[in-house]
């Protein structure tokens, strides 16, 4: 397993942001994590990115015990991510944005680097300013950014949020086109999204586990459909 | 615009050096003051402006190389290399034991532990009358021979010709590692440390490397200042300087190096040449509140702000509810 966790949680006081959860993601796997809104699903990729501190519970990456790591040491390990809100460095280009991302010598990246912004269709915006791109390519470009640092887990935090249905198509393109060796935990509420991506599903719901299975499993479940109807199994 | 850059800056520099011969020695005094108020503020907007660590208080290192120079003096070290390496050194040293203080915080928190660095440092020179003779202050005569084999600076204008090369030399070398990666580094760190350390990037370590990296030339540029004027004590760092520093980087344009010369230029300009007598204040202040009208971002700042600020493009993502800010400020503590 590339990503190992055992009984996360994270409180706010009384409030149970997230109780409890475990989830294991094999190599290459395309996970999708959904609920409501409040289910925990982004405290658990920022507990995993290291972002923020779990009050309980082991997180384990690629065989290490990294649950009191800093962010940062995770990243050189290869935990990639995007955030809910784009989160690119304004001032600098966009091919800057890539290659501060890589972490790597400049010389020899540039090439690469252009690659990447071709890849996420942003060939033709290299030189402009990311502060001044518009949302969707903010998301593209950090998608760009993410990868650049080949990550072996990428975690996706609404990708698909605020962007038109057109942006929406050419994200799903996007995905689809992550190398086979990256595992994924896509967090989103774009459903026809996560199913057309997904090998997998979990479900949250105010906090805690409801449901892992496939994609056919999760439409058929019970516990699925009345999490999202409000109501608690 | 950019073909017209370098016979430009070529005929400035010609125009720079032609001053030794055809100005008095009143001028380029007065000259080499600006120029070391202006390595100064370069050290400032570097931390303000490029590393987003707004500071009170370089004139900490600034004074700590100017002392380190003076006792280089008093033991007949009179070799310029020397005293500008240690002076460097110094002002380095000091940033490495206090980047701990400095780099883990933001905003105004730096702003307020710079200013009271900056504050001790000034009262430990007031008090530390063995090493610094107090507020009497310093005299360190002696003529600066700049490198082994070269001949003393025994004018006012070869004293100002030295401050012009080691400035022009330090703020070229500066520019010139603002455009590698390294500047790029930097302003990621300024634009979103969060992102920096999710990319991992370890963040307080090139914050760290800035701040040494301005010490050490704050450290130098208190070194010219008593090449200059023969002398240091304890009001040449105090908070009037520390003050007057930053509004010359906010009127330069904090991202620009450049521009922090420019308005180093200008408001020793104005409180020396322009003010009459008592009225320096007063004219510092319309200068700057005019500046902070008409150039939000300093006459040099950078454009990419200035063009966020005509397309009203908000930088910071939308308002969020109470619950994400809470988790936002928890995920700052944790990063740390």
């Amino acid at each position: 397993m590339i990503l190992r966790v055992e009984g996360l949680g994270r409180s706010y006081g009384d409030l149970a942001a997230l109780d409890g959860v475990g989830l294991e993601l094999a190599p290459g796997e395309r996970r999708a994590l959904i609920g409501p809104n409040g289910a925990g699903k982004t405290t658990l990729l920022n507990l995993v990115a290291g972002a923020l501190r779990p009050t309980a519970g082991r997180i384990h990456f690629a065989g290490r015990d990294v649950t009191r790591m800093s962010p940062a040491r995770r990243a050189r390990l290869g935990i990639g991510r995007t955030h809910q809100h784009p989160a690119v460095w304004p001032t600098l280009s966009a091919l800057d944005n890539v290659l501060v991302a890589a972490r790597r010598p400049w010389g020899r990246l540039r090439a690469g680097a252009r690659d990447r912004l071709a890849a996420a269709g942003l060939a033709d915006l290299a030189g402009v300013p990311a502060g001044a791109l518009s949302h969707g390519r903010r998301r593209q470009l950090e998608l760009a950014m993410a990868l650049a640092g080949e990550p072996s887990l990428l975690l996706l935090d609404e990708p698909a949020a605020g962007l038109a249905p057109p942006e929406v198509e050419l994200l799903a393109g996007l995905l689809a086109e992550l190398p086979d060796g990256v595992a994924v935990l896509l967090v989103e509420h774009h459903l026809d999204l996560v199913y057309g991506f997904a090998d997998h599903v979990t479900v949250l719901h105010s906090g805690r586990h409801v449901h892992t299975g496939t994609v056919a499993e999760t439409r058929r479940s019970p516990e699925v459909a009345a999490a999202y109807a409000g109501v608690r199994p | 615009m950019r073909w017209i850059l370098y016979p430009a800056t070529a005929a400035l520099l010609a125009l720079l050096i032609s001053f030794a011969w055809t100005l008095n020695d009143y001028a380029n005094q007065m000259l080499a003051r600006i120029l070391i108020v202006g390595l100064l503020a370069v050290s400032v907007a570097l931390l303000t402006g490029v590393a987003g660590l707004p500071t009170l208080g370089q004139t900490a290192p600034y004074l700590i190389g100017a002392y380190t120079t003076a006792i280089l003096v008093h033991h007949d070290v009179d070799l310029g290399i020397v005293q500008l390496l240690g002076a460097a050194a110094a002002g380095a040293l000091f940033a490495l034991l206090t980047a701990p203080l400095v780099v883990y915080a933001r905003g105004t928190v730096v702003l307020m532990i710079t200013l009271a660095l900056g504050e001790l440092t000034t009262t430990v020179a007031g008090r530390w009358k063995s090493v610094t003779h107090g507020t009497d202050g310093m005299l360190a005569l002696g003529r600066v021979v700049p490198l082994p084999g070269l001949a003393a600076l025994d004018t006012d204008g070869a004293v100002y010709l030295y401050t012009l090369a080691v400035v022009t030399v330090l703020v070229t070398a500066l520019l010139l590692a603002l455009r590698s990666p390294a500047g790029a580094l930097l302003r990621a760190t300024r634009d979103d440390a969060r992102r920096m350390r999710a990319s991992g990037h370890p963040v307080a370590g090139y914050l760290t490397a800035a701040y040494v990296v301005a010490g050490a030339l704050a450290g130098v540029a208190g070194a010219l200042l008593v090449t200059v004027q023969s002398y240091i004590s304890p009001n040449d760092g105090g908070f009037d300087v520390a003050a007057l520093i930053l509004l010359a980087v906010v009127i330069g344009g904090a991202t620009s190096m450049i521009g922090a010369l420019v308005g180093a230029g200008l408001v020793v300009a104005t409180r020396d040449w322009l003010a009459g007598a008592g009225h320096a204040p007063l004219l510092l202040g319309c200068l700057f509140i005019v500046c902070v009208y008409l150039l939000p971002n300093g006459l040099l700042g950078d454009r990419a702000a200035l063009l966020r600020l005509r397309t009203r493009r908000p930088a910071a993502p939308p308002s969020r509810d109470a619950a994400a800010i809470s988790e936002q400020i928890s995920e700052d503590r944790a990063a740390r």
